[in-house]
C-alpha cells in the first residue's frame, strides 16, 4: 500500500532513545513498519538536529555509546528515505514566532504529498488532516487500506523511490544550465547503446518522433530523397497507437496495416508473407513490440533478408524486452525508444531515442534532429526541432539504474495476475513466447463474451483502475483513411482485440497485497 | 482503568477496588507486548536493558546544550 509518511524528529527520537513513556505506541510502530517494510521519510533538515540532540540525550545519561553506531544501524534496518527541504520557506518565518523546524518539515511533505508522524500538538493542529499521532498510526494504515485505490500506474511513488538521484542528476544540470544537448544527453545515449549493444543511440524529443526521424533517415539513404513516394508501403500492425501509423504518412509513404496474431497482439508473420506475394511496392515492415511483448522478429527479420526490407522495430513499450536474448531495438535496422513518464523506462516530460547499427542513418538522424544540419546554420535536409531535453536526459539516466529491477517487478506481479486468472473461463491471460523477454508495459487479458465496460465499471466502483489499449484499430481512423493506407485482409483479430482488451493496473512497486485485491476482486465477479 | 492482576493457582486474583464494588460483571482486555524488533533489542543493549534514559525532554537537551556550546 501507499504509506508515504515523514517522522517528526520528536518520534524518531522516542524510537532512537526508547522513549515509551512519552511515546507508548513506539516500538508497536517500528515493528509494523519494519515488517511491512515502509519507508520512514525524514526532511534532509532534520538529520543534524536528530544527530545532535541524541548525542546530548546520551552524554547527559553518562551512556557511553557511540552515536554513528546506532544511528548506521537505525539506517540499515529500516527503509528510511531522506527528501531534499525545500528551499522556498516564507523568509518571513525567520522573523515570526512559527517553529521554522516545523516549517520545513510540513514543506517538505507538501511536495510529495506526504503525511506527518508526530506527537507534537502544536504541529498537528499546524498540518490538521495531514498529521497522524502516534496513537492513531496502526489506525491510520488500517484504514488507508481499506480506501486505497489501485491506479493502472503511481508515478509519484516511483519518484520517490529513487527522487535522491533524480534531484542530484537534475541540480547538476540547473548548475551548468547546459539545457540544450547538454553531457548527459550524449552519457545517456552512450549508456543506452552499451545496454542494447549497438553502435549508435540518438536521443531525440519522444517515440512519435524516433520513428518519424527513423523512416526520414531512410528515405534520404534508400532513396535519396527527403521523402517517400506515396507507391512506397511500409507494413505494419493497425493494433497500436496511432503514433505508429501516423509516422509513416508524415514520411510520405503508404502504411499497409496486416493483422495481429491474439496470443501476443504484434503482427502475425505469415500475413506478412502472403501480403509481400501480392505487392512489389514494399520498403519496410514496422513490427511493434505491444504491450513489451516482442514480435516474432526471427520471421520479420528472415522476410526482411528475403525481399530486401528495412526493419524498423517499435520498442515505445518494451525497453529491455529481449527475443532469443536479443535487446529489442538492437535487432532491426532501427529501435524506436518513448521515454513517455509512463513507459518503463520515462522521463517527466516527452521524449525518445533511436538506435542503430548503420552508421549512415545514426548521422543522417543527429542532423534530422537539428534542423537537418551539422551546422546549424547550413543545414542540408529538411530538418526537425527534435533533441532529446538535457533535463529529461538527467532524469531517464537517474532511473536507467532501476529499469531491469522494475522490469523484474513488473513480471512477477504478471506471474501472481496469471497464477488465478488463467482459471477464469471468460478471459484469456497474456502469454510469453518461448524466445521472449517479456517485460509487461501492460497486463492486458482479452474477454470472451464478457461486457467489458460492466465489468470496467465494477472494478472502478471497487477502486481498481483499468484502462483500454488501444479501443480503435488504426485503419478505422479518419486520419489513415483519408490519407491514403491499405488493408490486407478483414484485420478480424485486431477488431476484435480492440473490442474486448482490457489493461489491468501493473505499477513495478505495488506488492502482492495489492495485486490480491485485484485478484479478490476478479474472484467475486467470476463468482456471480 | 488500570489495575495489576496477580497470578494464583486457579487464575488471575483482581482486587475488589471502590469502583468495582458494584460490578456484577466486567470485561477484562488483554494487553499484550509487541515483540521487539532486532534494531530495538540492539539498543537495548547499549543502553544496558534499560529504556527511557533521559530525563529530559529534546528541548531542554537542546536549550542546555547550546548554552553550553555558546558559552551562554
Amino acid at each position: 500500500m501507499d504509506y508515504k509518511i515523514l517522522w517528526d524528529s520528536n518520534v524518531i527520537l522516542d524510537l532512537l532513545l526508547l522513549r515509551t513513556k512519552d511515546n507508548p505506541y513506539v516500538f508497536e510502530i517500528e515493528k509494523y513498519v519494519s515488517d511491512n517494510k515502509i519507508p520512514i521519510y525524514i526532511s534532509s533538515s532534520q538529520l543534524q538536529n536528530i544527530k545532535f540532540t541524541l548525542s546530548e540525550h546520551l552524554k547527559n545519561a553518562n551512556i557511553n555509546a557511540n552515536v554513528n553506531d546506532i544511528l548506521r544501524r537505525f539506517v540499515e534496518t529500516h527503509d528510511v528515505r531522506v527528501l531534499k527541504t525545500p528551499s522556498y520557506i516564507d523568509i518571513d518565518k525567520l522573523y515570526s514566532d512559527d517553529d521554522i523546524e516545523n516549517e520545513l518539515i510540513r514543506l517538505t511533505a507538501e511536495t510529495f504529498d506526504l503525511y506527518i508522524l508526530t506527537r507534537d500538538e502544536k504541529f498537528l493542529e499546524t498540518v490538521k488532516k495531514k498529521g497522524i499521532h502516534p496513537k492513531d498510526f496502526i489506525s491510520f494504515i488500517s484504514n488507508g487500506n481499506e480506501k486505497q485505490k489501485i491506479n493502472m500506474l503511481d508515478l509519484t511513488r516511483e519518484t520517490l523511490y529513487i527522487y535522491h538521484k533524480i534531484e542530484k542528476n537534475m541540480d547538476k544540470v540547473i548548475k551548468e544550465s547546459n539545457f540544450i544537448l547538454g553531457p548527459e544527453v550524449k552519457q545517456l545515449e552512450e549508456k543506452t547503446a552499451n545496454y542494447l549493444g549497438v553502435k549508435h543511440c540518438i536521443g531525440c524529443s519522444s517515440g512519435t518522433d524516433a520513428l518519424v526521424l527513423s523512416l526520414r533517415a531512410l528515405a534520404i539513404k534508400l532513396k535519396g530523397k527527403e521523402y517517400f513516394d506515396k507507391t512506397d508501403e511500409i507494413i505494419t500492425t493497425p493494433f497500436t497507437f496511432t503514433a505508429t501509423g501516423d509516422a509513416i504518412l508524415r514520411a510520405a509513404a503508404t502504411p499497409v496495416f496486416i493483422d495481429i496474431d491474439l496470443d501476443t497482439y504484434t503482427i502475425d508473420t505469415s500475413k506478412i508473407k502472403e501480403y509481400l506475394k501480392t505487392s512489389k511496392n514494399v520498403v519496410g515492415i514496422i513490427p511493434v513490440h505491444l504491450y513489451g511483448h516482442p514480435a516474432n522478429m526471427d520471421e520479420i527479420m528472415q522476410i526482411a533478408k528475403e525481399y530486401n526490407l528495412f526493419v524498423i522495430e517499435d520498442v515505445a513499450q518494451a525497453f529491455g524486452g529481449m527475443w532469443d536474448n536479443k535487446k529489442l531495438g538492437s535487432i532491426g535496422t532501427t529501435g524506436c525508444f518513448s521515454f513517455f513518464p509512463s513507459k518503463n523506462l520515462g522521463g517527466f516530460s516527452d521524449g525518445g531515442m533511436v538506435s542503430t547499427n548503420d552508421d549512415e542513418l545514426a548521422e543522417v538522424i543527429r542532423m534530422l534532429i537539428k534542423h537537418g544540419g551539422k551546422d546549424k546554420y547550413n543545414v542540408d535536409h529538411m530538418g526537425y526541432n527534435a533533441r532529446l531535453d538535457t533535463l529529461q536526459a538527467a532524469i531517464i539516466l537517474a532511473k536507467f539504474d532501476i529499469i531491469d529491477d522494475f522490469n523484474e517487478r513488473r513480471r512477477k506481479i504478471a506471474k501472481l495476475y496469471t497464477e488465478t486468472l488463467k482459471e477464469i473461463q471468460w478471459l484469456k491471460t497474456p502469454i510469453e513466447k518461448e524466445k521472449a523477454y517479456h517485460v509487461f508495459h501492460q497486463y492486458t487479458i482479452l474477454l470472451k463474451n464478457k461486457n467489458r465496460e460492466e465489468l470496467q465499471e465494477k472494478l472502478k466502483q471497487k477502486g481498481i483502475s483499468t484502462m483500454i489499449y488501444y479501443p480503435y484499430p488504426l485503419h478505422k481512423m479518419k486520419v489513415f483513411i483519408n490519407n491514403g493506407m491499405k488493408v490486407y485482409g478483414d484485420l478480424q483479430n485486431s477488431e476484435f482485440a480492440a473490442k474486448n482488451v482490457l489493461s489491468l493496473p501493473i505499477e513495478p512497486l505495488y506488492d502482492e497485497e495489492i495485486i490480491n485485491k485485484v485478484l479478490e476482486s476478479f474472484n467475486v465477479l467470476s463468482e456471480r | 482503568m488500570k489495575i495489576k492482576a496477580k497470578r494464583t493457582k486457579d487464575g488471575f486474583f483482581i482486587p475488589l477496588i471502590d469502583q468495582l464494588k458494584d460490578k456484577e460483571e466486567i470485561i477484562v482486555e488483554i494487553y499484550e507486548e509487541p515483540s521487539k524488533t532486532e534494531f530495538v533489542e540492539f539498543l537495548y543493549k547499549i543502553y544496558d536493558g534499560k529504556d527511557n534514559i533521559s530525563k529530559f525532554s529534546d528541548e531542554e537537551m537542546l536549550n542546555e546544550a547550546l548554552r553550553e556550546k555558546y558559552g551562554l
